[in-house]
């Protein structure tokens, strides 16, 4: 009897440990956790000179994709831009980038970037990988600067990033007005993703 | 000086002027007795002048780019191989052949510009009856102009300026003006040329409207594909695409030069005016405060 008592406070006791330690494993990122692009709460920005005045911001609000960020195992980057959602806060304005001026959204709907290699950089990570925009692949470098990472209740497990990378649009393609224009775009990149 | 006009320098007046300057180089028009160039050279002179400002306006894609403006490129050279063959093969100058040299041309030119609408665009039967009805339409375009300009000398080079002039201001409206820049050297070399041509006798323009067909074709279906879908400017296209047939109902006039030229001129204002009315001046949503300029201040 004195046995059997003992048998089920220690079985009790496993299992409240296993449960602990089943909930402490779900709400702490493990080393491969895969996050989706939140697109509500990512903002991929570019910025350019106009006339050689001032720097000029737009947005796009569509994109999806996943990231890996794992500082020992195999890490990646995957994003997908709907052209068709460019912002500049002008519908005439949109209309232009989209039209073949500029992104020629009609032919080329969709902007990517994938990674290739992504290595640790002290607290950031050092990614390279392809961009495609407007059809032409090229490959880019920059630091990921990663901003955050925890579990936010009923939004679920988050991990978020944040990036800068100056490209030249004449190298895809984009090529009108380059007096007006500056050759180089700034794309200012901040990724919430949640955890698959 | 603002930046759409020393676009228009760099891309339009620069490649132009180069080929104006040879063909005036071969005419020689302050000689009295000055016979005008082969109207093939000068066709051939302006299908350069065409490919400059291309690379110029949309920078070098490559031999045989996918995105299609690298490909605005090669516009013209169907229009001058069409007009080389009717030029050296005699029986090409059958009116039936020459039509089926317009439908080759006008084939080639859809072909090239419709890989990715045939790619992830049309499915099924989509592909054969855009491809049919695109060719058939640049096909009239071709043989109209070809009919309407054949014999003629300055004042049919004032109507092919006038006709590319309309082209631009549609597809500058399309919001889409680099294609209006690419219609420049057209407008440039053959009004030039008519205004020379008032001086003394010009060359015919037989060749030179394989050419001008086929460049105003090519824009035509470039902007009807890929315009933005926003716009909806396909009326303002079709309007444009009307305005090749101009020449050839003034031939149907059988009027004096002089009256088929006004005539052809009150239509083509006509028919630019009413592609105008067809396209909406800003876009349905714009504030008050959109005042978002595509020529950037120009004016």
């Amino acid at each position: 009897m004195r046995m059997t008592r003992m048998f089920a406070v220690a079985s009790s006791l496993a299992l409240v440990g296993a449960i602990a330690a089943f909930s402490t494993g779900a709400s702490t990122s493990t080393a491969a956790d895969t996050f989706t692009v939140d697109p509500v709460h990512s903002s991929i920005l570019f910025k350019i000179n106009h006339m050689g005045i001032a720097p000029f911001y737009g947005r796009f609000n569509k994109a999806e994709g996943s990231f890996v960020l794992d500082a020992e195992g195999a890490s990646s980057l995957d994003m997908t831009i709907d052209v068709d959602s460019v912002d500049t806060h002008s519908d005439d304005r949109d209309k232009h980038l989209k039209s073949p001026d500029f992104f020629n959204a009609a032919q080329f709907p969709v902007a990517t970037f994938k990674s290739t290699e992504i290595t640790p950089d002290a607290d950031n990570y050092m990614v390279t990988g392809d961009l495609t925009i407007r059809g032409t692949t090229k490959p880019v470098t920059f630091t990921l600067v990663p901003t955050g990472e925890g579990d936010t209740g009923r939004m679920g497990y988050r991990s978020g990033f944040e990036a800068e990378l100056v490209i030249d649009r004449l190298d895809y393609g984009v090529a009108f007005l380059p007096d007006a224009l500056g050759a180089d775009v700034t794309l200012l990149i901040a990724v919430e993703g949640v955890r698959k | 000086m603002g930046p759409i006009v020393t676009e228009s320098l760099r891309a339009v007046v620069a490649p132009t002027g180069v080929a104006l300057a040879l063909l005036i180089a071969l005419w020689r028009p302050w000689r009295r007795n000055a016979a005008p160039p082969d109207g093939l050279l000068v066709a051939a002179l302006l299908a350069a002048a065409c490919a400059a400002n291309a690379v110029i306006t949309h920078g070098w894609k490559g031999v045989w780019p996918t995105d299609f403006t690298g490909r605005v490129l090669y516009f013209a050279l169907p229009g001058l191989v069409a007009a080389a063959v009717v030029r050296f093969v005699p029986i090409a100058r059958r009116p039936w052949v020459r039509s089926v040299l317009a439908v080759a041309a006008a084939f080639v030119i859809v072909w090239a510009l419709s890989h990715s609408r045939r790619a992830y665009g049309w499915e099924g039967w989509r592909t054969p009856v855009w491809t049919v009805a695109l060719t058939a339409l640049g096909a009239a375009i071709i043989t109209g102009l070809e009919a309407g300009m054949a014999g003629r000398r300055a004042g049919g080079s004032l109507v092919l300026a006038v006709t590319a002039a309309v082209f631009a201001l549609v597809l500058f409206d399309a919001h889409i003006a680099s294609l209006s820049e690419n219609t420049g050297p057209i407008s440039m070399f053959c009004g030039t040329m008519g205004v020379l041509g008032l001086i003394r006798r010009g060359p015919v323009l037989d060749s030179v409207s394989w050419v001008v067909g086929a460049v105003l074709f090519g824009l035509f279906v470039s902007g009807y594909l890929y315009s933005s879908k926003d716009d909806n400017p396909r009326a303002a296209f079709t309007l444009a695409a009307a305005t090749a047939l101009v020449p050839a109902l003034g031939l149907a006039l059988r009027s004096r030069p002089a009256t088929r030229l006004m005539g052809e001129l009150v239509v083509l204002a006509a028919l630019a005016g009413a592609a105008q009315l067809t396209l909406p001046t800003s876009a349905p949503d714009a504030s008050p405060a959109d005042e978002y300029e595509m020529d950037y201040g120009t004016d």
